[in-house]
C-alpha cells in the first residue's frame, strides 16, 4: 500500500515492520535511523504523541505510520512529525491537496521533521 | 466579548470545506462508516433515536445577538423551531437531515458559529462561570484564558484522537461556579504574588459510570506556561490512556491506576523534557485577549425599585448584581411548565438577541443549568425588560429552586439512555406548582440523568434522579447531598431505585421531611449533610 510524504507524493521507503508504541523515549530511540508507529485503528492517536513526544526531544530520523491512518488525518499525521503515512490504494486514488493541508493556518507551533524523503521513481 | 479575526473565520471557513468533502465522500460510499464516524462527531454531529443531532459550540458560553438570531434560523428552517441549551453551554438541534448538515454549518460559520470538536475523543468546548467579567473578585476574565484553550486545542495535530473525550473547566474566583472538580482537567486562575497570574491545576474528575473528583495535581504555576502543562497532561494521557475499554479511557481512570504521585512525576517530566517556549503566553497576548473581553460599562445610580410584586419576585430570584455599580446579571430560566429543561423556541431566541441587542451590550451567556443570562442590565431597564421577557414565557422567577432542575434529553431523544428524564423534570413542576412554596423550600438543584453516563450530572445535585432499567422497564435510583461548588461532593445513595411514578411522591416525602425538620435558616442540603442520608432512607421508603 502507498506511504505517501508531507507532499503526497508516494515514497520508495520499505517500512520494517511497526515497532511497539509503547516505549518512544528518545534515549532507547536516538540510535534509530527509522522508527514505525501503528495506528491501530480509525480512532487510535496514540502514535500522534508517540511521534511529537520524538521530535520534541530531538530525534531527527525518519517517522514512519501505518495502518489505518486515513485521508483524513494525514495533515495531523504531518503535523507532529511523520514523515510518511501509510495509505490504502483507494484513499490513494482519492488525495487531494485539500487532505495534505485542509487549514490555511494553524494554531499550534510546528513540529520539526526529518529531512524531506524523496519521491519514488 | 472577543471576535474572530481574519485568521479564526478563515479556519472556521476551511472546517465547512473539510466536512464537506467529508460528508460528500462518506454519501458517495467512499469513506466507510467507521472513519466516517470520528470525523463526524468531532463536528458535533450525532445519530441519534430519531435523526441525527448536532451539537452547535459556544465557546465558553459567551455569545452575540448577532449569533444567536441565525441559531434560531437553523431551528425554524432545519428543525422543528426549537434549539436545546446542554448542560455544556452549547445547543443541539434534534431533528437535522444529514445531508443538510454541511450547508447549515456554512451558514453558521458566517457568524463565527461552528461545531468543531463538540463531540469526539478531542478536547471539548472549555466551559467557565458564567457570570464571568461581571462579578467583583476575578483574577482575570476566565474568558481570555478559555479563548487561548480553545485555540490552541482546535485541530490539535496531537490531541484530535485521544482515548476519549476531555473536558476543561476554568474559574478566576474563589467560588467555583464551572465545578472544575468534575472535570478531566480543572483550572483556577488567581493572582500570585511572584507570577502576577498563576493556576492550580485539577486533573481526574469527571462524572458518567465512574464518578470521581479532581485530584488537584499542581498548584502555583505560572499562567504563562498554561499551555506547555497541558501539552504535558495530555501527551501523558495520550500515550497511557487505555483504549482497550471506553469505560475505562478517560483520563480519571488513568490517574488512579498510576496513582495520583506517580501521574504528577510523569506530567512534570513531560513539562520539564518536552517544554516548547512557542508555547508560552506572552503579556500582550493576555492583554489584548484581556481587551477584547472587557467590560465598558459607566457605573450608574442605583434604583429603588418600587415594582409590582411580580416585579419583586422575578427580581430576588432571576437577577443577581453586577460588579459595576448600576447593572444586574439577568437569568432567563428555561425551566417553565411544559417545555423540556434547555428548550428554547425560534421567536424565543430572536427575541433575546433583540433584548440583548437593547439591554445587555449584545452580549448573552448560556450556563450548565441550562439557563440562560443576560449579564449587563442596567437597573433602570430592568423593569422594561421583564415586560418584554413575560410575554415570551422567559420570565418565570425560579431560578435555583426546586423546578430549575436540570435533565439530559433521556429515552425521548438519545438512544443510550435507559430512561425518560423529560418527563420527571415535567413533574416537578406539576408537583411543586406553587412558587410561594418553591421559594419557602428554598435553594435546591435537582438533576437527572436518563442513564448512568450522567449527562444530566445527577451525582452532583442536591436531589439526583438516575434512570435505569429494570426487567425492560425505567426505574430510578435517587442520591442526595452532591454539589459542584467548593468542598464538591457526590451524592449518596438513598436507597433502591423505585418506578417511574413513585419517583416524585418519594421527593415530595423528603421535601416534607426537611420543611418539618429544618433548622432556622437550614438550606435542605444543609439539612440533608445535618440529619443524614440513613434517617431520610426511613422517611423516603415508609410507604413501600
Amino acid at each position: 500500500m502507498p506511504l505517501i510524504n508531507p507532499q503526497g507524493e508516494v515514497t520508495a521507503l520499505t517500512p520494517p515492520e511497526a515497532l511497539d508504541t509503547t516505549d518512544s523515549d528518545i534515549t532507547t530511540a536516538g540510535d534509530l535511523s527509522m522508527i514505525a508507529f501503528a495506528f491501530d485503528s480509525p480512532v487510535d492517536g496514540k502514535a500522534f504523541s508517540a511521534a511529537a513526544l520524538l521530535r520534541a526531544e530531538g530525534y531527527t530520523g525518519t517517522l514512519v505510520g501505518v495502518g489505518p491512518v486515513g485521508l483524513d488525518r494525514l495533515a495531523y499525521g504531518f503535523r507532529v512529525g511523520f514523515d510518511v503515512l501509510e495509505l490504502t490504494d483507494d484513499e490513494w486514488q482519492h488525495l487531494t491537496p485539500h487532505h495534505l493541508s485542509p487549514f490555511p493556518h494553524h494554531y499550534q507551533p510546528a513540529t520539526p521533521s526529518s529531512q524531506p524523503l524523496k519521491k519514488s521513481a | 466579548m472577543y471576535k474572530y479575526n481574519t485568521i479564526d473565520q478563515a479556519i472556521v471557513d476551511a472546517r465547512v470545506s473539510q466536512f464537506s468533502e467529508q460528508m460528500t465522500r462518506y454519501l458517495a460510499g467512499t469513506l466507510p462508516e467507521e472513519q466516517f464516524m470520528p470525523l463526524r462527531l468531532q463536528n458535533g454531529l450525532y445519530i441519534q433515536r430519531h435523526a441525527p443531532m448536532l451539537r452547535v459550540a459556544i465557546p465558553y458560553g459567551t455569545l452575540a445577538g448577532y449569533q444567536l438570531r441565525p441559531l434560531a434560523q437553523v431551528a425554524r428552517q432545519y428543525d422543528r423551531g426549537y434549539g436545546h441549551f446542554t448542560t455544556r453551554q452549547n445547543i443541539q438541534f434534534n431533528w437535522l437531515a444529514l445531508e443538510q448538515v454541511p450547508e447549515v454549518l456554512g451558514e453558521l460559520a458566517t457568524v463565527q458559529m461552528h461545531a468543531i470538536q463538540t463531540s469526539g475523543a478531542c478536547v471539548r468546548n472549555t466551559t467557565t462561570d458564567p457570570l464571568a467579567g461581571t462579578v467583583p473578585d476575578e483574577a482575570i476574565d476566565p474568558r481570555v484564558v478559555c479563548e487561548l484553550i480553545r485555540q490552541w486545542s482546535t485541530f490539535h495535530p496531537e490531541f484530535a484522537y485521544l482515548p476519549r473525550k476531555f473536558k476543561i473547566a476554568v474559574v478566576a474566583t474563589e467560588e467555583d461556579r464551572a465545578a472544575i472538580e468534575v472535570h478531566d482537567v480543572g483550572i483556577r486562575v488567581k493572582t500570585h504574588a511572584i507570577h502576577g497570574l498563576a493556576f492550580d491545576l485539577w486533573v481526574g474528575g469527571g462524572l458518567g459510570r465512574t464518578p470521581l473528583l479532581g485530584h488537584r495535581l499542581l498548584a502555583d504555576l505560572p499562567l504563562d506556561e498554561l499551555r506547555n502543562w497541558l501539552t504535558a497532561v495530555l501527551r501523558v494521557y495520550n500515550l497511557a490512556g487505555r483504549r482497550d475499554n471506553k469505560y475505562k479511557a478517560r483520563i480519571k481512570i488513568l490517574v488512579n491506576a498510576m496513582g495520583v504521585e506517580a501521574f504528577r512525576e510523569a506530567v512534570t517530566h513531560r513539562y520539564l523534557t518536552d517544554h516548547d517556549r512557542d508555547l508560552k503566553i506572552s503579556p500582550e497576548t493576555l492583554q489584548d485577549l484581556g481587551d477584547s473581553f472587557a467590560c465598558t460599562l459607566q457605573p450608574r445610580p442605583i434604583e429603588e425599585h418600587r415594582g409590582s410584586a411580580e416585579f419583586q419576585r422575578w427580581y430576588l430570584q432571576n437577577t443577581k448584581p453586577h460588579r459595576i455599580m448600576g447593572y444586574r446579571s439577568v437569568f432567563i430560566s428555561l425551566k417553565r411548565p411544559g417545555t423540556a429543561p434547555g428548550d428554547v423556541t425560534a421567536q424565543q431566541m430572536d427575541v433575546i438577541a433583540d433584548l440583548a441587542d437593547q439591554f445587555s451590550q449584545s452580549e448573552i451567556r448560556t450556563t450548565h443549568d441550562q439557563n440562560l443570562i443576560l449579564p449587563h442590565v442596567a437597573e433602570s431597564d430592568l423593569e422594561a425588560l421583564l415586560e418584554a421577557l413575560s410575554a415570551q414565557d422567559l420570565a418565570h422567577p425560579n431560578l435555583g429552586l426546586i423546578s430549575d432542575s436540570i435533565a439530559c434529553p433521556g429515552l425521548d431523544f438519545c438512544s443510550l439512555a435507559n430512561a425518560p428524564s423529560l418527563s420527571l423534570a415535567e413533574a416537578l413542576h406539576d408537583t411543586f406548582i406553587d412558587l410561594d412554596e418553591q421559594v419557602d423550600i428554598g435553594p435546591l438543584e435537582v438533576k437527572i440523568s436518563g442513564c448512568m453516563n450522567a449527562c444530566g450530572h445527577h451525582h452532583i445535585a442536591h436531589i439526583g434522579i438516575l434512570g435505569v432499567e429494570k426487567k425492560g422497564q425505567p426505574w430510578y435510583q435517587i442520591t442526595l447531598g452532591g454539589r459542584d461548588q467548593q468542598g464538591a461532593t457526590l451524592g449518596k445513595r438513598l436507597g433502591p431505585a423505585v418506578p417511574h411514578d413513585d419517583v416524585l411522591p418519594l421527593i415530595k416525602r423528603l421535601i416534607d421531611t426537611y420543611l418539618l425538620e429544618r433548622q432556622a435558616g437550614e438550606y435542605f442540603l444543609g439539612f440533608v449533610d445535618r440529619i443524614g442520608v440513613d434517617y431520610l432512607k426511613e422517611i423516603s421508603y415508609a410507604t413501600h
